[in-house]
């Protein structure tokens, strides 16, 4: 009974902190809610809604993926450096060798039994070295002629294309989550790893799975970044990995796993772009807003983390 | 320490402690003695020396004189907080707070020392403040771990950005160039050809191992990275330790920062750009093994100083500038990979 009033709480505490948010803000000032600034708001919103996404998928089963702000970077860098090869579908190809290589990362922390951090903090390092080299540490235009950034730079009916994507995935994910094998499986790997192991679920599947998801979110947060600046720069993403991890655990997913969700990673997104709105309109110099992202993540994590189901804490 | 039975280690840890000066001394001793300790070392050293050679082959100008002062001259900061850093790694914990403790404590330092900025002149003074900082934010980090028990990952990486949040608040109008005679004259002062730099690098790794090896402090980080439950199940109170480990770890992140600083010449808050995955695969490829309970300073200190060859020999051979993070990368999970290989065949649940 007060389990269950714990576990509402939990679910619907950041969605009120987020209307509040935006509640507080329109107070202070009105101009935040007119369509144009809403507009605004999504196109810069949809990169870090993307990475949250990405990020709470390896979460929920207890792992986590530090390299999702690399893979964003070098997307973007790759969407340059391969159009000569692949036209026109340059950055569809991106995106796919992105899941590959999510993919691989999950299959190399299962297989291998390391630590996902330390697996993703190394491929964090491989990926920021990549993207300067391959980019040679300089920004490019992006090509015209990409078919994915061009739709993605439009809208339809005033709605940007990058909403309506993301709209997509979360409704496709969400569909996989509920209706597959695989969705109760993530969290039964969260909830309680070995007995789910014993019970059959098959982890490498399960952690290849989730990785991909993560890297594959995370290609589609360089490609929104790219369409919104039509530049792609090799340190496009580089402070957005705080800023994903914000975004999880704000929504209210624990990083001991098992608890969350993609409601909860829509909202913790949700609320962590409309914190640096915040930030805008109380005038914190945008490189000061990491101290309120840094903290902001230590409470939200202080709040939600299970201690007794992480047993030895390191 | 070098049992792999938690038992018996911790049964060294309380007899350290507890025994009599005489035992303990002659115990201590026989550290000079243990094979095992060269054996560790000898690894990192086979590699240096192989890895030099090689390069000198490929290049022809690896072995100069001034070529190999330029690797040591390079390889004393990231010595430093690879050194550093192994206080963490050791217990099983990471800290990846390196590079926003550097910022602010670059930060602090040039604005308190004499400087084109503003009309401070603390002198001395001042970069005892700057380190003071940096311990700060290493007891910060530590308490959230130890006793609000939250994971050292997310509590360090939360620290990270609000020290470069920190030092961007701190950042003047303009770049605060430092004029300050002394803080000046580490980098510039030579002894022997080497700046002073190199001999605080070795200094201070040298002592990092000493604490390592010869406090309790050493040994209690040694036994939580080995078996921590164990230690806590035995009423030892392990928080403050932990506590310490971080403050350590940040200490010479900050000591790192004012070297750079010095060689600089100005408070800069990007000074510790770089330097983390260095220092965790410089770690790494020491010994030290991320899930905590081996590993040392001098260990990860020659890691630091394998990487150098490695970079500098690479751009010899003419890979630039930007493979260094790729090698770091690759070499974290290289090592990590091959030292965990004979423990896969377990059941073990890895997050």
């Amino acid at each position: 009974m007060i389990g269950d009033r714990l576990q509402l709480i939990r679910s619907f505490a950041p969605l009120a902190f987020l209307i509040l948010l935006v509640a507080a803000s329109a107070v202070i000032a009105p101009g935040v809610l007119q369509p144009d600034s809403i507009i605004g708001f999504i196109s810069d919103a949809a990169p870090v809604i993307a990475l949250v996404i990405g990020g709470t998928f390896p979460i929920l089963a207890g792992s986590i993926d530090l390299s999702v702000a690399g893979v964003a970077s070098v997307t973007g860098v790759l969407v340059v450096v391969l159009n000569p090869v692949f036209g026109p579908w340059t950055s569809l190809v991106v995106v796919l060798v992105a899941i590959l290589f999510g993919a691989m990362q999950g299959f190399v922390h299962t297989w291998l039994q390391l630590p996902s951090f330390i697996v993703s903090l190394a491929t964090l390092s491989i990926l920021s070295g990549l993207a300067l080299l391959l980019s040679n540490a300089t920004a490019e235009p992006v090509p015209s002629d990409d078919i994915l950034v061009g739709i993605l730079g439009n809208s339809v009916a005033g709605i940007p294309n990058t909403a309506i994507l993301l709209v997509l995935i979360v409704a496709v994910l969400r569909l996989a989550m509920r209706f597959t094998r695989f969705g109760r499986d993530v969290y039964a790997l969260g909830s309680g790893e070995r007995a789910a192991l014993m019970s059959g679920v098959n982890g490498f599947v399960t952690r290849t799975l989730l990785f991909a998801i993560s890297a594959g979110c995370a290609a589609i947060a360089g490609l929104f970044l790219i369409s919104v600046t039509s530049f792609s720069s090799p340190t496009l993403a580089g402070n957005l990995l705080l800023l994903s991890i914000v975004g999880v655990v704000l929504g209210g997913t624990a990083i001991s796993g098992g608890v969350g969700g993609l409601f909860a990673a829509v909202v913790g997104g949700l609320i962590t772009a409309w914190l640096r709105i915040v930030a805008v309109i109380i005038g914190v110099a945008p490189t000061a807003q990491n101290i309120i992202f840094g903290l902001t993540a230590l409470i939200a994590v202080a709040l939600t983390t299970e201690r007794k189901k992480l047993g030895v804490i390191k | 320490m070098t049992t792999s039975d938690p038992t018996a280690r911790v049964a060294a840890v309380s007899e350290g402690s507890g025994g009599s000066a005489r035992n303990g001394l002659v115990a201590r001793l026989s550290f000079l003695r243990n094979h095992t300790v060269w054996s560790r070392l000898g690894g990192p050293l086979t590699a240096l020396v192989v890895l030099a050679v090689a390069f000198q082959l490929i290049s022809g100008s690896f072995l100069t004189v001034a070529n190999l002062r330029s690797v040591v001259e390079a390889a004393a900061v990231p010595a430093i907080v690879a050194a550093g850093i192994s206080f963490v790694l050791i217990m099983g914990a990471i800290d990846l707070s390196m590079e926003g403790v550097m910022a602010t404590a670059s930060m602090v330092a040039a604005l308190l020392v004499a400087n084109g900025v503003n009309g401070n002149h603390y002198g001395v003074l001042g970069l005892l403040a700057a380190l003071l900082v940096s311990v700060g934010f290493g007891l910060f980090s530590g308490v959230l771990n130890a006793i609000m028990r939250m994971p050292s990952l997310i509590v360090t990486l939360g620290t990270w950005f609000i020290g470069l949040g920190l030092a961007a608040v701190l950042f003047p109008q303009r770049v605060p160039q430092i004029k300050d005679g002394l803080f000046l004259a580490i980098a510039q002062v030579r002894i022997l050809d080497f700046s002073l730099t190199v001999y605080i690098a070795i200094a201070m790794v040298v002592l990092a191992q000493l604490v390592l090896t010869f406090t309790r402090l050493g040994r209690m980080i040694y036994a939580i990275g080995g078996e921590e439950l164990l230690l806590a199940a035995s009423g030892i109170a392990v928080r403050r330790y932990k506590i310490a480990a971080f403050a350590l770890s940040s200490l010479f992140a900050g000591i790192g920062s004012l070297l750079l600083s010095a060689q600089l010449g100005s408070g800069n808050t990007d000074i510790g750009s770089g330097h983390l995955f260095p220092a965790v695969s410089a770690s790494v490829l020491g010994g030290t093994v991320l899930t905590g309970g081996r590993g040392g300073a001098v260990q990860s200190a020659l890691g630091a100083l394998i990487l150098e060859v490695l970079s500098n020999g690479l751009i010899q051979i003419g890979a630039g500038p930007y493979t260094r993070n790729i090698i770091s990368g690759a070499i974290i999970l290289a090592a990590v990979a091959i030292g965990g290989w004979n423990r896969r065949a377990m059941l073990r649940v890895v997050k």
